[in-house]
């Protein structure tokens, strides 16, 4: 290793015979999990003797680091996203038990408090309940379509987040 | 003298006169009732204002009693979906669902669910609900019509957290 520092040296002032370059190029070659500058340099000189692309080349090579230093942070933000939704839509539905799957249920046994009720409510009680239940009907779905347009403008805006530190 | 007298009194019966009378949404959904194999349920303006002097000490009943208060007509036209023999019946409640007066309303969101398509419209004078129509089409047919004076965040607040099974809760209010 050393050698190949003092080589290395020796390159770069252009003070190197072909036969102490061939030696460089070899060692990289040997050794392909070598980062760095002069690796790069020596692995692409290697690639355009042998006609590879060194591009491609260089692509094919398994860089555990990097694929954690972008691919760490994506996860992070795609966790904390689903995280944040998770805990602005706490679906209370999911949390209560309900009497009958919302898949089997009727609408008028969504809508009304008893399947057979008709026509103008004249019982106090009745109407009170009638109207409690039919309300939290009406609002429980424009709460859905209304939590669906804050869900995607909050996808939006951290599609956004994302897209400013890939660029930076 | 006295044709002033009755002019005086005429302006002041037309506020009464006007709130009293019907509007296009209204006498529309006059016209889903009788019908067979179609559900009418209304609430009217006289019962919202014996509900809105109920007094509970349940919180959520107190919510639901206070919005009671700025309503004026509720109104549930449905037909489920379950009943093959209603089919008819569907078709009756499509063609009247075509001829809602709808000019004054504005589309506040539409949303798909499974078989269904729900829209509700609004008509709003300054942020303020005066009448709000949900109408559910596809799988199931039902429309909820409410005329009151009310903001939409008032509405959204109202949750179904009580799951109301019976009579026994509400035996608990006191006039």
């Amino acid at each position: 290793m050393k050698d190949i520092k003092a080589l290395l040296e020796k390159y770069y002032n252009g003070e190197t015979s072909l036969e102490e370059e061939r030696r460089i190029q070899n060692h990289f070659a040997q050794h392909p999990g070598e980062a760095g500058p002069d690796a790069q340099l020596f692995q692409a000189i290697d690639a355009a003797q042998s006609g590879r692309n060194p591009a491609r080349h260089a692509r094919r090579r398994f860089r555990p680091l990097r694929y954690l230093a972008i691919g760490g942070p994506a996860l992070a933000a795609g966790m904390a996203l689903w995280f944040m939704l998770r805990q602005a839509d706490p679906s209370p539905q999911a949390t209560r038990p309900a009497a009958v799957p919302p898949a089997q249920q009727t609408i008028s046994a969504a809508i009304l408090v008893r399947p057979e009720l008709s026509g103008e409510i004249q019982d106090e009680q009745q109407a009170l309940e009638q109207a409690r239940k039919a309300l939290a009907y009406v609002s429980s779905k424009l709460n859905k379509g209304v939590n669906g347009i804050g869900r995607f403008s909050k996808l939006e805006q951290s599609i956004s987040k994302i897209q400013t530190k890939e660029k930076s | 003298m006295k044709q002033i007298k009755i002019i005086l009194l005429i302006l002041l019966l037309l506020p009464v006169l006007a709130s009293a009378q019907e509007s296009p949404a209204q006498k529309w959904l006059h016209s889903f009732e009788g019908r067979s194999g179609i559900t009418t349920v209304s609430i009217t303006s006289a019962m919202f204002k014996l509900l809105s002097k109920i007094s509970s000490s349940d919180p959520e009943y107190q919510d639901i009693v206070r919005f009671a208060a700025k309503l004026q007509d509720f109104k549930i036209v449905l037909i489920d979906s379950d009943d093959p023999k209603k089919a008819p019946a569907k078709a009756e409640f499509n063609r009247l669902l075509s001829s809602a007066p709808l000019s004054q309303f504005e589309e506040l969101m539409s949303i798909r669910e499974s078989d269904n398509h729900i829209v509700f419209r609004v008509m709003q004078r300054n942020n303020h609900i005066q009448e709000l129509i949900m109408t559910i089409s596809g799988d199931d047919q039902a429309i909820i019509f409410i005329k009151g004076d009310f903001k939409l965040n008032e509405l959204t607040q109202i949750s179904d957290d009580m799951n109301i099974t019976g009579m026994d809760k509400i035996k608990k209010l006191k006039k």
